[in-house]
Order: structure tokens, then sequence, then C-alpha cells
């Protein structure tokens, strides 16, 4: 009799845990959820704008062209720094130079991408990377687009998808009793329809959400814990300093036999971009990836001399220790770029499948709060404002971000998350007094 | 009874999240071009089993694939 009163509590205990854990971060889970839905197919959208809008591309052929581009840009723009070289992933697409110009004293810096034809080696075309579709999908996603805390907002999103995830697990059996997997209960109300679609897709995509979970908590808090534990990235590599920064951008670099160069000392390497040291390092730096290899992107790197091609450092990701391998392996988990577009559509759905928890356990909540409250709002048209308010301040932010401006987008956006959740600690510290002063008020 | 609770809240449970984590690795060996290895006719046939399991519901249907599965991720890794 007395397990039994201990498992019933241990029950309640998690389905309370559950239950708050679930009101309280739900909308972040949707959102996040709602924007890693669409941040998966970031390249192909980014491509497809690139197509569409820019109608930029690159004329068919066998090797990659860009010196030229590269000598014009510096010509045009003779301050630039940070030059980075973003190389097509197939035939047909365009190559990227991505730098900064300005900084100095009085200049605020400006980030530029020029498009470059691979194919005849002429600049094609130019845009802003900030204002982008990518670059909003990218920010909302991992930062909710608010530079203060916003990514740590995101960890503990992962923390709590993580907590309702193995809650849910535990308490799975106490709700489900006598049903089987996966009838739902038709005609006893909405209320119990949407428990039964709760319970059944929870329960289906439970492995996915706890990586989901995990892997997100981990990119959300990484730079806060790396910095706490003294951690070091392990691809990191700090050349050193052999001529003045003057010099070193003035040195000439021969595309070709760099990337033959490349090609020789890391011959599984499929290099994404080249950088070009303009600190008095005098090197060039490959990052890429090793084709069928689910790390994240760009972990593997080759650093060589501008002066005689030599190698500097290497980092091979298949070689490295167990650690790093798994360090290296959180981004591409959590987005599902190792399988191709199949495995982007399956992590779409079963990514999805969160913000419908969210919004299902929501709506089951209301109806419960329906029933104890005399005051009777219809639970799917509060649920109905909330996802609409919410989708429009989405899009909203999108087209600040894309047709005026990042900075103003990523401003609002501080004033939204901050201010909401400045509005939600006074309003429980509110209810929290409220209900100290009039015990009633909880009966 | 006692057998609905097994199946039901254990068993079909664990099959899922076997089935979530096969299923994700079978398309990413196929995307690797990986058709001939045994350890994605492996990855395949404990796919297509702890389905059935859990469509069928049979409980040996969903216990030894997802044991065998198991023991191969822990192996490959």
């Amino acid at each position: 009799m007395k397990s039994n009163n201990t498992a019933q509590n241990n029950s309640k205990l998690l389905w309370r845990i559950h239950h708050w854990a679930g009101l309280y971060c739900g909308i972040v889970i949707a959102v996040l959820s709602l924007t890693g839905a669409m941040a998966v197919f970031i390249p192909e959208i980014d491509l497809f704008i690139q197509k569409q809008y820019y109608s930029v591309s690159s004329t068919p052929s066998n090797k990659l062209y860009f010196s030229k581009s590269i000598a014009q840009a510096k010509k045009e723009y003779p301050d630039m720094t940070g030059l980075i070289v973003d190389l097509p992933e197939k035939a047909g697409q365009v190559a990227g130079l991505n730098f900064f110009v300005g900084g100095g004293k009085h200049l605020a810096i400006q980030r530029y991408y020029l498009f470059v034809d691979a194919g005849k080696d002429e600049i094609v075309g130019a845009r802003n990377q900030q204002n982008s579709l990518a670059n909003y999908l990218r920010q909302m996603h991992v930062r909710l687009y608010d530079g203060y805390w916003g990514r740590q907002l995101v960890g503990l999103g992962g923390i709590a998808l993580l907590v309702v995830a193995i809650t849910g697990l535990l308490i799975y059996s106490d709700f489900m009793k006598r049903q089987p997997y996966p009838k739902l209960r038709k005609g006893n109300g909405l209320r119990i329809l949407m428990a039964d679609w709760h319970k059944l897709l929870g329960i289906s995509a439970l492995a996915f959400n706890i990586v989901i979970a995990i892997t997100g908590a981990w990119l959300g808090l990484q730079p806060k814990i790396m910095t706490w534990f003294k951690m070091k990235t392990p691809n990191n590599f700090k050349p050193e300093i052999i001529i003045t920064p003057e010099e070193d951008k003035k040195t000439t670099v021969h595309w070709d036999e760099l990337l033959a160069a490349a090609k020789k000392e890391f011959p599984d390497l499929v290099p994404n971009g080249i950088q070009a040291s303009d600190n008095g390092s005098s090197t060039i730096t490959f990052h890429g990836d090793i084709a069928g290899k689910a790390y994240e992107r760009n972990a593997n790197v080759l650093v060589l001399s501008k002066t005689d091609l030599k190698p500097l450092f290497k980092y091979d990701v298949r070689t490295a220790p167990l650690s790093q391998k798994f360090y290296f392996i959180q981004e591409a988990l959590h987005f599902g770029n190792f399988g191709g577009l199949g495995l982007k559509i399956l992590y779409t759905i079963l990514g999805l499948t969160s913000a419908f928890l969210s919004i299902s356990g929501f709506v089951v909540y209301l109806y419960r709060m329906d029933k104890k409250k005399t005051k009777r709002y219809s639970p799917l048209k509060t649920t109905f404002i909330y996802c609409t308010v919410i989708t429009l301040v989405l899009i909203a932010l999108a087209m600040v971000s894309m047709f005026i401006g990042y900075s103003v987008a990523a401003f609002a956006a501080a004033i939204i998350i901050n201010g909401a959740l400045v509005l939600f600690i006074v309003y429980s510290i509110f209810s929290y007094i409220r209900k100290k002063l009039n015990p009633a008020y909880l009966k | 009874m006692k057998d609905f609770k097994l199946l039901e809240h254990n068993l079909i449970p664990c099959s899922l999240f076997v089935l979530n984590i096969s299923v994700v690795h079978l398309i990413y060996l196929l995307f690797i071009n990986n058709t001939q290895s045994l350890i994605t006719l492996l990855a395949f046939s404990c796919t297509i089993f702890l389905i059935a399991g859990v469509v069928m519901k049979k409980k040996y249907l969903m216990i030894f694939p997802a044991i065998t599965y198991m023991l191969l991720l822990f192996l490959a890794l």
C-alpha cells in the first residue's frame, strides 16, 4: 500500500514537472521547432533565392576560377579585411567573396558579399549577407534574434525540451492505461482527442526530440560552458605572426597552385571556404568536410603557408580522439545535414512534432482551466490567437530584417524578448503576492 | 493485462525509440551509397521488423530487432 502511494506521488511529481516545464517553455520550444524546421533547409532556400532573386549562376567548368574576381574586389575595396572565398558545392552554383571594409576609429565595419561566376571568373552580383533570409532563419533559430542572451535562452529551451521529453516518457504508461497505441478516442471532445495526439506523437518522436534537445542545449550554452570550463575549440590554430599586416595583404597568391597543394596535402577534404590571412601570419586556411561523414560543417581544417605552400596545420576529424569527434557531431545531429534531402525532410516532419506537442499541450491545459474558472474563453480561440500573434511577429521580424536591416530587426527582437521576460517575471511576482494575501484565490 | 502492459507501456515506446534512430541511420547509409554493406542490410532488416512489430503488436518482433540494432550501433561506434 505504501509503495503504491509512493509510486502515485512520484507520478504526480513527474506530471507536475512535465506540465510546468511545458507550459512555461512551450512557447520557446514551439518557436524553435518552427524556425528549426525551416533552418534545416537554409542552403536550399539560399540557393533558390540566389537563382530566382539575384539571377546568379556559374558557367559550367571543370575547374574553379576566382583569381581575377578577387583582384577586382581588392581594387574596388582596397581596405578589405578577413576575406573568405565561399566555394560552390555543385556545378552551376556561384562562389562568394565574403569580407569586411572599414572598422577604423570613425568608421563602422561593413560586411560585403560578392557573387562570383566560378566558370568565367567574373563578379556577377552582390548582396547584404546580414539582411538575407538565410541569416534571419539562422539567427532566429540560434539566438531568437537577440544578441544579449538569446543563445542562452535557446540552450535553456533545449534543457526544457529534454525535461518534458523524459518526464513525458515516464508518465506515458499512467496516461495510456488500457488505451492501445496508436488508437485515438474519437467522439469524446477536442480535449481528449488533443491529449491522444499529444501522447501518440510525443512517444513516436521521442528519441528524435531527446537528441534535438541535448544537442540544442549544448549548442545554445556552448559559449558559456566553454568559457567556464576553459575548453578550447579542437580545430583552432593560431599561426605565428611573421610579417607586417601590410606585407601580408600584398602577398600575391596563386589560387590554382593553392588548391592543388591543398588537394595534395588533404586529398579527402572538400573545401567549403578559403581564408587568406591579413594579420601578418601569411597563411591560407581551408575549411571543409569529408564526404559521407556526419560531422559539423567546416570541422576539417588545413592551413598552408602563403609563401611556400607548405602545411602548417592539418585537422582531420576522422583521426581525432573520440571526445573531439563527439564535439563535432553535435551540430550535424541537430541540423540533420548528413543524409541528403531525404533526411532533411524527415528532420522537418519530426522537428515539427515538438511545435505540435507545445500547442496540443497548451490546448489541453486551457480545457482543464476552462472547467475550473467561471470565465469561459474558448481554448481553441485562445490558442489560435497566440499562434497567429507569434507567427505574425516572426513574419514581421523577417520583413524588417530583409527590407530595413538586420540591426533594426535585432533591436526589435531584443525589445520583444526582454519585454516579454520582464512582463512574465512581474506577472509571476504579482500572482504569488496575490495568492499569499488572498488564500481563497487558490481554491 | 500483464502482457498488455508489457507490450503497450514498455515494448512499443522502446521500439519507437530505436525506430527513430534506425530510420535516420538507414537514410544516412543509403545517402552515402553504402548499399552493399552488412550494416545497411542489418539496419534495413531491423527497421522493417520493428515497424512490423509495432503494427502487428508482436513482442518478439520488437525485442530481437531492437536488441540487434542497438548492439550493431554500439559495435559500429
